[in-house]
């Protein structure tokens, strides 16, 4: 398998944990580039404006925080797996939350894995380490894309 | 009243018996006498004739005294009849009548013979009277001694002589006097025994029925039920002082009214009822005993109350002789059901409401926990590594989310106080305090180039004073970090008068809050700008204050139009602490702090 360039879209209003994730991408030399929204709504308006009309680049995996301002994480999800050329693209949910709801209701939105944001330095990165590799060397993408 | 009504009877009976008896009584002494008359008339005339035959060509006295002689003898063994039977021959000498011949049952009585001669006109002796001059029958009249008498007379053929049989009519009566004395004193004393044997007997059942009337009117007017009598046309005939009292009717001017039309007559929507669909009126049809949980009844003054309802019909052998309908006013039990259910909602909200707190908070502390944590490693692993270029910045991330996190706990305590500390409400003129946090903004304001319009005449509001500053300082915060990103930053606060409650608004004309957020702000840590200062936590403040003090809470905005932060307070004008009349509400004389 050869690794290929991937496209990571984080959406994520704490400005700490949005560092956090990139430096971890970044010291793990995970080949890929990183955008990064802050808010549900600017996330909700780059891709059904951007993206889906080809004025964004489409991306690879998506990592989503729930608690976000205007629209949450939640609505996102729903938006993102109820579009037709929207919904194949891996939606990892990343949250300090551990509520049962929270995990249900992802889930029940066709969320396609949920993880709960670690304080351990190491297990942060071994996370981000093996989501790389699992979504963009072992796991195969539907075709065409 | 029964012993005076069976003595009447009875001496009607009586004196009707008595006076049949009488009336044949004097019947028959009157044919007796009459008889007596017949036989001595025509026994005298027999001597008369005889004597005049005889006598030929003596004088008239003669003859006469010769006849009365005989007449005498005749009868002077006679035993005359009666006690004061008797009879007597007389005739006209001038203005008197002359007695010829008497017989009296006790002629030995000086006053019996004494008698010769008897008026011959007026009303005494009024049979002799008739007799001499040529009347014959019968009469109740006077005797020449003015006693009443029941008289038979006739004339003597032969002589201008008249002849009267007479008896006392006192001496007729008497066995009848006698017998209706006594008839009459034996009924009296039957009718006191009867009616002394009847109050014997019936005083202990009208007892009892007096007491029963009594138990059952008694509970008929304690009841706290509506009791309500109608007859087969649906007119009242009974109204107990519940009923009347609920119904705001003088019991007595129900009675006699259609029980339909005056006070069910329409349904509590205000929609007529119509008798057709009544139900009380189908019970008098169809006599099924119906009960109804959501009825109403309509006072006089043209009020309403809901009532619970049963309908039963009052049975006789003629079928259907009327309902009774007992009810009770429902209106307290509906509004404990209210107050329940209202009760029940405002549990379930606080329980959704605490559930959201604990999980938002959890999140929300998580948050810096997970930046410090993740930094704190970053910067141990730079140590190891000797790498010195990042570890200020980390440090600085470290600290400013431990800050962060530190005032979040102070928020949240903060927000958990209210309604669990609570001052005494004081009176607060709403446009000193304002006034006062404005004072406390001095630089920033100044600084900025703002315009802070305070209206001077806001109501006086009765609230708890610490609170009440943290709201109007929370939302002037706001207004004023908002407004200050615009060209010429202007927050105004003012106020206006309701109906009932007094509202204060606080306006800026800064970016703006775009409808589907208006809610979602007061809620706990919802941010619209996750790069804007603040926790997230001063307009839940704001909210949980205002409605601790039973008011609300909204905003009015549009993006690009500003925003305007609206607080209803209920008016509290009338209660005893003193929260004065509100003042006028409008926006006053403008007053510019800075501009």
């Amino acid at each position: 398998m050869t690794p290929r360039p991937t496209r990571f879209l984080l959406i994520e209003d704490d400005d700490d944990h949005a560092e956090l994730i990139h430096m971890a991408l970044a010291e793990n030399h995970v080949v890929n580039r990183l955008d990064r929204l802050s808010d549900g709504a600017a996330a909700v308006d780059y891709l059904l404006n951007g993206v889906k009309k080809g004025r964004e680049p489409r991306p690879d995996i998506i990592l989503l925080d729930l608690k976000l301002p205007k629209v949450d994480g939640h609505e996102v999800l729903v938006q993102i797996k109820q579009d037709p050329s929207l919904k194949t693209i891996p939606v990892v949910v990343l949250t300090t939350s551990q509520a049962e709801a929270d995990r249900l209701k992802a889930y029940a939105n066709h969320a396609n894995s949920y993880l709960s944001k670690p304080m351990d330095f190491d297990k942060f990165h071994q996370m981000i380490k093996d989501l790389d590799l699992y979504w963009s060397v072992w796991n195969q993408p539907p075709p065409g894309l | 009243m029964l012993a005076l009504l069976m003595v009447g009877t009875s001496l009607l009976t009586l004196i009707t018996t008595v006076y049949v008896l009488y009336t044949a009584g004097v019947h028959w002494h009157r044919n007796w006498l009459a008889d007596v008359v017949h036989n001595q008339v025509s026994f005298i005339e027999v001597i008369v004739q005889a004597e005049q035959s005889r006598a030929d060509g003596l004088s008239d006295r003669d003859w006469t005294a010769a006849t009365l002689e005989q007449i005498r003898q005749a009868q002077i063994r006679s035993e005359g009849f009666g006690t004061t039977g008797e009879w007597a021959v007389a005739r006209r000498e001038g203005d008197v009548i002359r007695l010829l011949v008497q017989q009296r049952r006790q002629l030995d009585s000086p006053r019996a013979d004494a008698v010769r001669t008897v008026p011959g006109h007026g009303t005494l002796a009024e049979p002799m009277q008739r007799a001499v001059d040529g009347g014959s029958g019968w009469l109740i009249g006077r005797d020449y001694r003015g006693v009443q008498v029941l008289a038979a007379y006739a004339p003597i053929r032969g002589t201008d002589w008249g002849m009267v049989a007479k008896m006392d009519m006192s001496e007729v009566r008497r066995p009848f006097i006698r017998i209706g004395l006594i008839a009459g004193l034996t009924t009296l004393g039957l009718v006191f025994l009867a009616s002394l044997l009847f109050t014997r007997i019936s005083s202990p059942i009208v007892q009892h029925m007096e007491e029963s009337t009594g138990r059952m009117q008694a509970i008929l007017e304690a009841a706290g039920d509506g009791i309500l009598g109608l007859d087969q046309e649906g007119r009242f005939t009974f109204v107990n002082p519940a009923a009347a009292q609920m119904l705001g009717w003088p019991a007595e001017e129900l009675i006699g009214k259609p029980g339909h039309a005056t006070v069910h007559h329409s349904r509590s929507d205000g929609t007529p009822y119509r008798v057709e669909d009544c139900e009380v009126c189908a019970t008098i049809r169809d006599g099924v005993a119906r009960k109804e949980l959501e009825g109403a009844y309509w006072r006089r003054n043209g009020t309403w109350f809901p009532v619970e309802r049963t309908v039963t019909a009052l049975r006789s052998g003629q079928g259907i002789t009327g309902l009774v309908v007992t009810f009770r006013d429902t209106s307290q039990r509906k509004k404990a059901e209210l107050d329940l259910q209202l009760a029940q909602y405002e549990l379930t909200k606080r329980h959704t409401e605490m559930e959201q707190f604990i999980y938002t908070v959890s999140h929300d502390l998580k948050s810096p926990l997970v930046t410090m944590q993740g930094f704190a490693s970053h910067l141990r692993a730079d140590l190891v590594q000797k790498r010195f270029d990042r570890m200020e910045d980390f440090v600085q991330r470290i600290n400013q989310a431990a800050d962060r996190m530190k005032m979040l706990i102070d928020e949240l305590l903060e927000l958990s106080r209210i309604g669990r500390f609570v001052a005494p409400f004081e009176r607060i003129a709403v446009s000193d305090l304002v006034r006062e946090i404005a004072d406390r903004y001095r630089d920033e304001i100044a600084a900025k180039g703002m315009t802070v319009v305070i209206a001077p005449d806001m109501p006086t509001i009765a609230a708890d004073k610490n609170r009440m500053n943290q709201v109007f300082e929370n939302l002037m915060v706001n207004a004023l970090k908002y407004a200050g990103n615009s060209a010429q930053p202007r927050v105004e606060i003012g106020a206006r008068q309701d109906v009932g409650e007094a509202r204060f608004f606080v306006r800026d004309n800064g970016p703006g809050i775009a409808a589907e957020y208006h809610e979602k702000i007061f809620r706990l840590f919802q941010r619209l700008d996750s790069r804007s200062e603040g926790t997230g936590v001063g307009l839940a403040i704001v909210k949980r204050v205002i409605e601790f003090h039973g008011g609300r809470v909204w905003v009015e905005s549009s993006p690009g139009q500003g925003a305007t932060f609206w607080l209803s307070l209920p008016d509290r004008s009338g209660q005893q602490d003193g929260a004065a009349a509100l003042g006028p509400g409008r926006v006053g004389e403008e007053e510019c702090l800075h501009t």
